[in-house]
């Protein structure tokens, strides 16, 4: 085979998988797939938040150095904030993922105030509020993930 | 007694310099995520790294040449290329991921961001290897990755339920919540933590700057058979602290400060102190192998001067491969990539490229003319075969279970 034959199925090839990908990333969300999305914000949240209340914990024991606090709190709401970043670019499709997310939002909202107080807690009372805190938003979320996880077994992959 | 010394002191080296920023992230998901339900695959790829390691020591110890340099001659300059592709790849990339690592422990001590220090370790690590003794490299960071044993005594410590951790790593499976294709990528990506091609071609090339001789083979038979299992146990602990603190919360890690933690939860801050300085020694001492591999592999392929034990005027093309190779790995995190996202994308090209790395060294260690009589025996080639078909089995599977999983996202 000649090399501009190889050249050109190459070039085709690449051309191919160029559209399929163009075509894949400029279909409409589908609601399955918003539904997934849902569910790896709250994973995440839900990670951030049970993170920040092992940390606090430890914190309170007196088992953490200053340094490794400031840098577990910030990894963790860098965390959130990326979750947050992918929910607020993905278009629910249709009214009940809307409703979904309304039911995610504030729950991912409370994760980054909580672990914010967490950080900047002065003393023992403040940081056990956190931590109380904390530990109501891990559940909450720990809930809504395994419905999210029901849901999806129940419909089948999307 | 001076040469049980040197054989103790090469066994602990290679306990502590076994693990790199792969195995801690890919162990600590793993366990957080899957609990021990994973335990199989480190110990699958650490008969693997021992079947080959093993190999490529024999190879430089008897021919007094690196695997690399013999691949070239034996197979041709193609294959050898292929192979240098590959290889040369996955290596730069993993050493993008280790001074990465390195800036996150330094974060973790200092709570100054990762990115401020990425330049900073990038200098010192061309400084180190420009100047420091090969054998004071590998001893020192060697050593000092040993700290990483306190997540062995933290896993002791934390009184887990052996029982229920017991009964994940003998039911291999996902949990509640987790699928057969995301259990299958973390397990390639474990498998390929484990079998990293710099390795091998690293233990090969450190073998000829130390002048291996036959009468080394007793020394590379006990580094391999004893260090690197046991290297393998401080990576298989932090997936046993993970599964005892992380995986009963139903929580994933994403992060180093969550990896350290359960030693902090053991040990408080002296526990930390330790995974710190662990994560820091096994990261840094990474980072030089891979940036001596990437150097190793080119300059052996195109048959330049090369090594430590020469003087660096003495092997310029060598130190300006390895130079550019830190660069590059700057850049890469410069580009503000996250250090653990970089490493699970390192971990699968990893895993592609296996097949291109060990191949060549099976056929080489099968060749009388350079081997002589120690060529492989039947047991070596037993190993040898049963591993080619399972690194040609996480080569294929690694892609396409990227894809589907979205990078283990599920």
């Amino acid at each position: 085979m000649k090399l501009i034959h190889r050249l050109i199925i190459a070039a085709t090839a690449l051309l191919g998988l160029w559209a399929g990908l163009a075509y894949q990333v400029s279909q409409p969300p589908a609601a399955s797939g918003y539904a997934r999305t849902v569910l790896q914000v709250a994973a995440s949240a839900h990670d951030a938040a049970t993170t920040g209340v092992l940390v606090a914990r430890q914190q309170l024991r007196d088992h953490l150095t200053d340094a490794y606090t400031t840098t577990a709190y910030d990894d963790a709401v860098r965390a959130v904030a990326g979750a947050q970043q992918k929910l607020a670019t993905a278009v629910a499709p249709d009214d009940a993922s809307a409703a979904l997310r309304d039911r995610l939002v504030p729950l991912v909202q409370d994760t980054v105030r909580d672990l914010s107080d967490a950080a900047a807690a002065r003393d023992e009372t403040t940081l056990g509020h956190a931590i109380d805190a904390l530990g109501r938003t891990s559940r909450q979320l720990n809930d809504l993930v395994a419905e999210l996880q029901a849901n999806s077994r129940r419909d089948g992959p999307p | 007694m001076k040469r049980v010394l040197a054989i103790a002191l090469g066994v602990l080296t290679a306990i502590g310099g076994f693990v790199d920023i792969g195995d801690i992230v890919a162990n600590a998901e793993s366990g957080a995520r899957f609990g021990l339900s994973h335990a199989w695959v480190p110990l699958v790829g650490v008969i693997g790294i021992c079947a080959y390691a093993e190999m490529s020591g024999r190879v430089s110890a008897v021919s007094g040449r690196p695997v690399f340099d013999l691949v070239r001659e034996r197979l041709g300059p193609r294959v050898a290329l292929a192979n240098l592709a590959g290889s040369l790849l996955v290596t730069v990339l993993t050493l993008g991921a280790e001074i990465g690592g390195v800036g996150l422990a330094l974060q973790l001590a200092t709570s100054v961001g990762y990115l401020l220090w990425v330049p900073v370790v990038g200098v010192v690590l061309w400084v180190v290897l420009w100047r420091a003794k090969f054998s004071l490299l590998e001893n020192l960071f060697g050593l000092t990755g040993l700290a990483l044993v306190v997540f062995v005594i933290a896993f002791l410590h934390l009184h887990s339920d052996t029982g229920q951790l017991w009964r994940q790593a003998t039911h291999p499976g996902p949990p509640v919540g987790e699928d057969w294709g995301t259990y299958w990528f973390f397990a390639v990506a474990l498998f390929a933590s484990a079998m990293t091609p710099y390795e091998v071609f690293f233990f090969s090339s450190g073998g000829v700057e130390e002048r291996w001789s036959s009468k080394d083979l007793l020394t590379s038979r006990v580094n391999v058979f004893v260090g690197f299992p046991l290297g393998g146990l401080l990576a298989f602990a932090l997936m046993a602290t993970a599964a005892t603190v992380f995986h009963p919360l139903q929580m994933s890690v994403d992060s180093l400060s969550q990896v350290a933690l359960p030693a902090a939860v053991a040990f408080g801050k002296l526990g930390l102190a330790a995974a710190i300085l662990g994560f820091f020694a096994a990261t840094f001492g990474a980072a030089m192998e891979t940036g001596l591999s990437s150097a190793y592999t080119v300059a052996q392929y195109f048959g330049w001067a090369w090594g430590k034990f020469r003087r660096p005027n003495g092997a310029a093309r060598f130190h300006t491969v390895l130079m550019v190779s830190i660069l590059v790995g700057v850049a890469v995190l410069m580009t503000t990539i996250d250090p653990i996202q970089l490493t699970e994308y390192t971990l699968v090209f990893s895993a592609v490229a296996l097949p291109l790395t060990y191949l060549p060294i099976l056929v080489v260690a099968n060749d009388s003319g350079y081997l002589g009589r120690r060529v492989n025996g039947r047991l070596a080639n037993g190993f040898g075969l049963l591993y080619l078909v399972i690194v040609l089995a996480a080569a294929i599977a690694a892609i396409p279970l990227m894809i589907v999983t979205r990078m283990g996202g599920g």
